[in-house]
């Protein structure tokens, strides 16, 4: 959908209504879901502009603790109750129904602007820095901006799910959280140029010294309700589909404040100049198609998955709350959130009853974040023909390495399993490449992320309990998870 | 990337796989798989009695019963049992001396495993309940004397 816009003095208007075409649109959607999943439909895709927005955390690693702590390769193994997820073929593989729960709690290292103390430095208490050395923006050396540390955690019940099975098939009902992501980060307002001014609005531009002084907050869920579905092929062979409703929430507000040039901001004092906000609500078909294939001893398995992602409208604000300045302005459009697409390859191989071993390569299509991005400020509205420079943001799509080994010690009386595994994330970050420098400083490239997973358990007669922890340098996962299976005996 | 920041992550992971693939797979001597044991627990699973028997022989001519936990799907594990499994199928089929006969050379009930005391109480009770049981006669098409697949 495009951005529809319109800049309003005074008093807010009232959000524009669906039109009948848009009605319409809605109507077939459902219908034209299943065939645009199988035809693998090209996905569109859109965030926009403002700053918050930079630090979205997706969570496409595979629920169940014990395969979190496989370093997320899963999707050739697949057998377990999470298969709804995560390649729904995999669900013919379990014998009796089961109930599965997990709970993560994850931290989520966000990012603020500040600059790195040196001998011409000063810092105030809470690491925002005080540059007296003129020097440009510039990621690749020590002066640049770099990240903080601004966490933010979320425990939460990530995944349920009950699974039926039959001989030929399976049938599964599960509840998946694939965000559940919460911020609430200040930014002191980074120095870029020590001889340049800054705007009164505080919107990032060309010429900004000093970037206005943010207060951030974030909230974003995504939970996916679906039923999932396995038919048993034939020579090894499974085929499974899952349609899920997406629940979509997001509110974000950013206000901004304009300090002093030299001053730290304070928050509780200064006069607010403008807020921005993100909000949406919305429920939207998603879907996964699956495929598995294993060696008739058991002793191999593949599988392929292709995660077709939803996309929900959203309405975003800017507006003007500084009585000080000459624009008084509120901006509304209507946007459209998309979640990549993904998809992936995997392979298990069972080497023994104690030993075995995952390996995973999966695509996520985050570039899809990037396509009719909206320009929330409304920069060519508000500066006179400013180019906002949209096609100058990008995301990469990420190629993850996911790989992991479990072993059981099966001597136990109750067998306790050790896994260990790592997976390889390739930044994807939203980046901005064009001449304005505030948007390069809050928008730029981070590194990639190695990801270190362990994991211990134990599998009774009729319950699994597994804990696993997921290291790297921006995100720290624990989690949590049992099965429950129901015998008839 | 900075490689220089992942490096200790790098060898703290490798150091990881190498401990775990230089584990023994194994008990010593033991099979490293019992595939005959597993499908012939699935097909007990699914009251295939007649599979589960064949299977189940196959499987002790293979490795005597020792009650150690054998994957059979997932992370679900059952003893390896399969004296006492052939026991039970025979018994499910109506053999009834065969059955009597498989459960009393059963390991798991003959003597203590540590944490099989469930198996053990189960196997005694069932042969309690058919050493007490009247004569009958197999189920139709069952040969109990023939140690073969049944048709």
């Amino acid at each position: 959908m495009k951005a529809e816009e319109t800049l309003t003095p005074g008093p807010s208007p009232t959000p524009p209504a669906p039109t009948t075409r848009e009605r319409g649109k809605k109507a077939r959607a459902s219908a034209a879901f299943v065939l645009a999943l199988l035809l693998g439909g090209l996905a569109a895709g859109a965030q926009s502009n403002l700053e918050t927005n930079s630090g979205i955390h997706f969570n496409f690693s595979p629920p169940g603790a014990p395969n979190l702590a496989l370093g997320g390769a899963f999707i050739g193994l697949a057998d377990d109750a999470t298969a709804a997820y995560t390649n729904p073929a995999g669900l013919i593989k379990i014998l009796h129904p089961e109930v599965t729960t997990e709970l993560r709690r994850t931290h989520v290292f966000t990012d603020r602007g500040l600059l790195p103390s040196d001998a011409n430095t000063a810092c105030f208490e809470d690491r925002a820095c005080w540059c007296q050395a003129q020097h440009r923006l510039d990621p690749g050396t020590s002066l640049g901006l770099e990240d903080g540390s601004a966490r933010d955690t979320v425990p939460a019940l990530s995944f349920l799910s009950y699974v039926y099975p039959r001989q030929r098939w399976a049938l599964a009902l599960y509840r998946h959280e694939l965000v559940n992501f919460e911020a609430r980060f200040r930014t002191f307002g980074p120095y870029l140029r020590l001889s340049r001014s800054r705007t009164p609005t505080g919107i990032p531009g060309d010429l900004d010294g000093r970037l206005a002084s943010l207060d951030n907050r974030m909230r974003l869920d995504i939970v996916n309700y679906g039923v999932g579905g396995a038919l048993r092929l034939g020579r090894g062979w499974s085929l499974g589909l899952a349609l899920s409703a997406s629940d979509f929430r997001l509110a974000t507000r950013a206000e901004r404040y304009v300090p002093a040039y030299r001053d730290a901001p304070d928050f509780a004092s200064l006069p607010l100049v403008n807020v921005q906000t993100q909000e949406g609500d919305a429920v939207r078909l998603s879907g996964t198609l699956g495929l598995r294939w294993e060696s008739s001893g058991g002793r191999l398995s593949l599988g392929a998955v292709y995660h077709r992602g939803p996309s929900f409208p959203f309405a975003a604000r800017s507006r003007d709350v500084d009585p000080a300045t000459a624009l008084a302005y509120d901006l509304r459009q209507q946007g459209r959130f998309h979640v990549p697409d993904a998809y992936g390859l995997g392979l298990g191989l069972r080497l023994s009853d104690a030993l075995r071993v995952a390996v995973d390569v999966d695509r996520v299509e985050y570039s899809a974040l990037t396509r009719d991005l909206i320009d929330i400020f409304g920069l060519a509205t508000l500066f006179a023909g400013r180019d906002p420079e949209l096609d100058r943001f990008h995301v990469d799509d990420a190629v993850e390495l996911h790989a992991g080994v479990e072993y059981f010690f099966l001597r136990s009386p109750v067998p306790v399993s050790l896994l260990a595994g790592a997976w390889y994330e390739p930044d994807h970050s939203l980046v901005f490449e064009g001449a304005n420098e505030g948007f390069r400083a809050m928008f730029r490239p981070r590194d990639d992320q190695l990801h270190g997973s362990l994991g211990v358990g134990f599998s009774a007669r009729r319950v699994q309990a597994y804990v696993a922890y997921d290291h790297s340098p921006r995100t720290r996962v624990l989690s949590l998870s049992a099965v429950m299976r129901f015998l008839d005996d | 990337m900075r490689s220089s920041q992942l490096l200790p992550g790098r060898c703290l992971l490798c150091l990881l796989f190498l401990g775990a693939a230089c584990l023994p797979a194994a008990p010593a001597g033991r099979p490293e798989r019992h595939p005959d044991f597993e499908v012939g627990f699935l097909a007990f699973d699914d009251d295939h009695w007649l599979m589960a028997a064949e299977k189940m022989r196959a499987a002790e001519v293979r490795w005597a019963e020792d009650g150690i936990s054998t994957r059979i799907t997932d992370r679900w594990f059952e003893p390896y049992a399969p004296t006492y499994f052939l026991g039970r199928a025979l018994a499910k089929l109506g053999c009834r001396e065969q059955a009597l006969a498989a459960l009393r050379r059963s390991a798991i009930c003959q003597r203590e495993i540590r944490g099989r005391g469930a198996e053990r109480a189960a196997c005694q009770g069932l042969i309690e309940t058919l050493r007490v049981a009247p004569p009958a006669p197999p189920a139709p098409g069952v040969d109990c004397s023939r140690r073969g697949r049944q048709r």
